[in-house]
C-alpha cells in the first residue's frame, strides 16, 4: 500500500511553544483516519501545513507523493480540503460557488454535485450567507467532491453542526468513501462520528501524535480498573501504561494502556480484595487517555506494515 | 480560471469602487461648473479656472478620494479574505499562488487606474470643448494627473500588503502602507517626469517582491 499522507519530523512553534512537535504520520491509500485531540492540540495546525497553509519550522511532509512545499496547481487538484468552519464567498449563491470552484478544476462530476446538492434539498438561487451552518457544510462537501479528489483533507467538518445534519453529513461522506481508493484524513471533537466512519485513529496530545493505531485497537487498550481493598488504598501506585490513577478512600480507580500480564501482576501485588476491569467505549477512552498525565502518556501504536510510520514520535 | 477569479475580485470591489467614482463624478461635476447638489436645475457656477492646475479642486480632490479608495481596496482584498478565512478556500484552488495575487493585484491596480483615468478623461474632453472654461486648455495640463494616476497604485499596494503582512501590532504592520503614501507624496513633488518615473518604477518593484515573499510564506 501506498503512502498517501506522509510526514517526516513536521514541527510547528508559535512563539516559544511548540504546537507540533516531530510529527511522523503514515496515511495509506484507502484508510478513513480519525484525527483527534483536545483544543490547541496541534490538529488543526497540522491539517493546515498539510495544506501549505501554514509553514512548518522544521520537518517536511509529502501528500500523494508530491512535497507539500511546492506542490503544483496539478496535484492540488487531485486533494479536497474543507477547512474549519466551512469557509465560503457569503455573497455567491450556491450556483455561483459551485460554478466558481468548478471554473478551476479540469476533472469535474457536475452530476455528483448535482446529486449532493438535490440530496440536501440545497436552492440553488439562495445566497450562502443565507444558508445555515448545516447548508453551508453541505455545499462545501459538494464543492470538496465534485473533482473526484483522491484524498480528502476535512478539519473538523461536523463542528457546530446539529445532530440530524451531523448524520446526514456523514452518511454522505460513508458513501464518498466507498468510492474506490479514497483516502480521508479527518479531525472532530465528536468521538461518535469518528467512531461511525474512521478505520484508523491518531491522537494528538500538546503536539505529540499520542495514539495511532486501529479503532477498534485503541478502544480496547484503554481499560479502567476499579479495585476494592479492606483497609485504605495505597498511594503512589506506578505500573507501566498507567494513564491516570485516583484514590477513593478504600477504593483506587487506575486507568490503563495495553492491559497485559505485567500490569495484571502489578494490579494484583497491591492485594486488592476484589478488581473489577470496565471497558470503555472510544469517547470514554479518549477522555481518559486524553486528560492524564500528560508528560507520562504511554504512546499506543500498531505498525500498518513494514514503515516505521508511529515509531519515534515527538518526546512529551 | 483566471477570469473567474478575476470577475470575484471585481465583484467583491464593485462597492467601495462605485463610492469612488461617485466621489471623482461629484468634483468634476463640480469642476465642470455644474453645483452637484442641484443638478437638476443645471446652474452653472464657477468657471472661471484653470482644468487640472492644482486649486482647481480636481487634483487635491483625486489624491484624497482615490486615495481613500486604494487603501480600502487594498485592505479588503488582503486583510478581508484573511478576516473570514475564505484564504483557506482560495489558496487551495488548483492554481499558483503567485497567479492567484497577481490576479488579484491586477484588477485591483487596474480599477484604481480607471476610476482616475475616466475622471481626467471626461473632465478634459468636457474642458477641451471651446467656451466650456474661460481660460486656455491643453491635454498637456493633465500630466500631473496623469502622473498621480500611475503613482496612487502604489499605495493599493501599500494597503494590499499591509493587509497580507504579518505584524505584532496595527503601527508595525500599517508600516508598508505609510511607506507607500510617503512615496507617493515625494514622487508627486519632484519637478520632472524623468525623475518621477524611476521612483515610482523602484516603488512598484519593491512593493510587489514584498508581497509576493509574504503571500508565499506567511502562515495563514
Amino acid at each position: 500500500m501506498t503512502d498517501v499522507i506522509r510526514t517526516d519530523g513536521l514541527t510547528k512553534f508559535y512563539g516559544t511553544k511548540c504546537v507540533v512537535n516531530r510529527l511522523n504520520l503514515r496515511i495509506q491509500q484507502g484508510q478513513v483516519y480519525g484525527f483527534l485531540g483536545r483544543n490547541g492540540a496541534g490538529k488543526s495546525t497540522t491539517i493546515k501545513m498539510l495544506m501549505g497553509m501554514v509553514q512548518p519550522d522544521s520537518g517536511g511532509a509529502e501528500l500523494l507523493g508530491e512535497s507539500i512545499t511546492d506542490m503544483k496547481p496539478e496535484t492540488r487538484g487531485r486533494i479536497a480540503y474543507i477547512a474549519e468552519g466551512h469557509p465560503l464567498y457569503n455573497w455567491m449563491t450556491v450556483a455561483e460557488a459551485v460554478r466558481f470552484s468548478r471554473s478551476f478544476h479540469r476533472q469535474w462530476n457536475n452530476t455528483l454535485a448535482e446529486q449532493i446538492l438535490d440530496h440536501f434539498e440545497l436552492p440553488r438561487k439562495r445566497k450562502l450567507r443565507r444558508l445555515s451552518n448545516g447548508q453551508r457544510a453541505q455545499v462545501s462537501l459538494a464543492i470538496a467532491v465534485a473533482p473526484e479528489p483522491e484524498l480528502l483533507i476535512l478539519d473538523d467538518p461536523t463542528l457546530g453542526l446539529d445532530t440530524v445534519v451531523r448524520r446526514d453529513f456523514l452518511e454522505s461522506l460513508i458513501q464518498i468513501i466507498q468510492r474506490e481508493g479514497r483516502t480521508i484524513l479527518f479531525s472532530s471533537h465528536i468521538l461518535g462520528d469518528v467512531e461511525r466512519v474512521a478505520d484508523r485513529i491518531g491522537v494528538m496530545v500538546d503536539g505529540v501524535l499520542r495514539v495511532d493505531c486501529p479503532t477498534d485497537h485503541f478502544r480496547e487498550s484503554v481499560k479502567k480498573l476499579v479495585l476494592d481493598f479492606a483497609g485504605p488504598a495505597p498511594e503512589d501506585f506506578t505500573c507501566p501504561g498507567l494513564v491516570n490513577s485516583w484514590n477513593l478512600g478504600s477504593q483506587l480507580e487506575l486507568v490503563l494502556v495495553g492491559y497485559d500480564e505485567e500490569q495484571r501482576a502489578a494490579v494484583e501485588s497491591l492485594e486488592p480484595r476484589n478488581i473489577e476491569i470496565v471497558d470503555l467505549n472510544l469517547e470514554e477512552a479518549f477522555i481518559e487517555y486524553t486528560r492524564g498525565r500528560r508528560r507520562s502518556l504511554p504512546f499506543l501504536a500498531q505498525e500498518t506494515g513494514d514503515d516505521q510510520s508511529t515509531r519515534d514520535q515527538g518526546a512529551a | 480560471m483566471i477570469k473567474a477569479l478575476a470577475i470575484k475580485e471585481l465583484r467583491e470591489s464593485l462597492g467601495v469602487t462605485v463610492l469612488a467614482a461617485l466621489a471623482m463624478a461629484w468634483q468634476v461635476m463640480n469642476c465642470m461648473g455644474r453645483d452637484p447638489l442641484q443638478i437638476f436645475s443645471g446652474s452653472l457656477v464657477n468657471t472661471n479656472h484653470l482644468a487640472f492646475v492644482r486649486g482647481d479642486g480636481f487634483y487635491d480632490w483625486a489624491v484624497i478620494a482615490i486615495g481613500a479608495f486604494a487603501i480600502l481596496l487594498g485592505l479588503k482584498q488582503s486583510a478581508w479574505e484573511l478576516q473570514h478565512g475564505t484564504y483557506y478556500y482560495l489558496l487551495h484552488r488548483p492554481m499558483s499562488r503567485r497567479l492567484m495575487f497577481a490576479v488579484k493585484l491586477a484588477v485591483g491596480a487596474s480599477l484604481v487606474v480607471a476610476v482616475l483615468s475616466a475622471a481626467i478623461l471626461i473632465y478634459g474632453a468636457w474642458a477641451a470643448v471651446p467656451g466650456h472654461l474661460s481660460a486656455p486648455f491643453e491635454w498637456s495640463m493633465t500630466l500631473d494627473s496623469w502622473i498621480l494616476a500611475a503613482a496612487l497604485p502604489l499605495v493599493y499596494l501599500g494597503a494590499f500588503l499591509s493587509g497580507v503582512r504579518p505584524g505584532r501590532w496595527f503601527g508595525t504592520r500599517l508600516a508598508p502602507l505609510a511607506g507607500a503614501m510617503f512615496l507617493v507624496l515625494f514622487v508627486c513633488i519632484l519637478p520632472f517626469w524623468w525623475l518621477q518615473l524611476p521612483v515610482l518604477l523602484l516603488g512598484y518593484v519593491s512593493w510587489l517582491a514584498a508581497i509576493d515573499y509574504y503571500s508565499q510564506t506567511r502562515d495563514y
